[in-house]
């Protein structure tokens, strides 16, 4: 059930986390209603909502860890399936905005965990 | 599974990102795939409509620039740079011109006319040419597209051949 309640929250956190960090990729941040700073905001609360639904810092890291990982493939398919043909010739124009929007998230949910555990009085 | 109400106030905030984020994303990408739609489809085509000899070392030719955008989803403006007249193989160069407008709105259908007037030196290179009739007018637009962040703007080469005998 604990496996079952992670793998939830890692899938959820992390696909909003990935869709708020293509939002802000150099591709789609002309074409996006909001400006980058809101995807920033929203990668931060998936993180701190995930970090008040976990207990122990080592439990947030792992979530944060998951996340990235959940958020990095949402994000490549978010940026790759506009561009299939573009990138099945040049994976690399994709790639960067993919590892920056990694970076991003882990960077971002990690801040956002934190300050969900100190909230919580970790 | 027992019922935990402090956990309310996280899954709610987690599944109100989740939705806020899937929309915005699908509203850019929708955006996105209408713009590579667009830059994908806009063609042109260019017509010269007229040629004639206004002096005895001047000749104005005037083109039509037809751009083509099958269903536009995407507010943009067009800009004509750097066009050359040029004869078929390259290596004769009639002289560099553009248009007087410098941003056209685009529709689905915009005819954009053009100017050259040419002279002097220009003039007497496309006597020389009187042989070869087929010409090339080749230059570029840059196309501006209107964005919700801002704006994106693409140049696309394009080039028109032209005969001046069958004028």
């Amino acid at each position: 059930m604990k496996f079952l309640r992670w793998l939830v929250l890692a899938l959820v956190a992390g696909i909003a986390a990935g869709a708020s960090a293509a939002l802000q990729s150099s591709e789609l941040l002309k074409f996006s209603l909001v400006p980058a700073l809101f995807a920033y905001m929203l990668i931060v609360l998936a993180g701190l909502s995930a970090g008040l639904l976990v207990q122990g810092v080592q439990e947030g890291l792992r979530l944060a860890l998951s996340i990235t990982l959940v958020g990095a493939i949402t994000l490549f398919l978010a940026l790759y399936l506009p561009n299939r043909e573009v990138v099945a010739a040049a994976p690399e124009l994709i790639l960067r905005s993919v590892w920056w929007g990694a970076l991003t998230i882990f960077v971002l949910t990690l801040i956002g965990i934190i300050v969900a555990r100190i909230f919580s009085g970790e | 599974m027992r019922f935990d109400r402090r956990r309310l106030a996280p899954v709610g905030l987690l599944v109100l990102v989740l939705v806020v984020s899937l929309v915005l994303l699908a509203w850019a990408e929708r955006r996105y795939v209408e713009f590579l739609e667009t830059l994908q489809g806009i063609q042109f085509s260019v017509q010269l409509t007229d040629f004639e000899q206004i002096a005895p070392q001047q000749a104005r030719l005037r083109w039509v620039v037809t751009v083509t955008i099958p269903n536009p989803k995407t507010p943009a403006s067009l800009e004509l740079l750097d066009w050359r007249v040029r004869s078929a193989d390259e290596r004769t160069h009639l002289g560099y011109y553009t248009t007087g407008e410098t941003q056209i709105a685009l529709a689905s259908v915009t005819q954009i006319p053009a100017e050259a007037l040419i002279e002097g030196t220009n003039f007497e290179k496309l006597q020389r040419l009187a042989s070869e009739t087929t010409l090339l007018f080749v230059g570029s637009a840059r196309v501006v597209f209107q964005l919700p962040q801002g704006r994106e703007s693409k140049i696309i080469p394009v080039v028109g051949v032209f005969a001046l005998q069958n004028q």
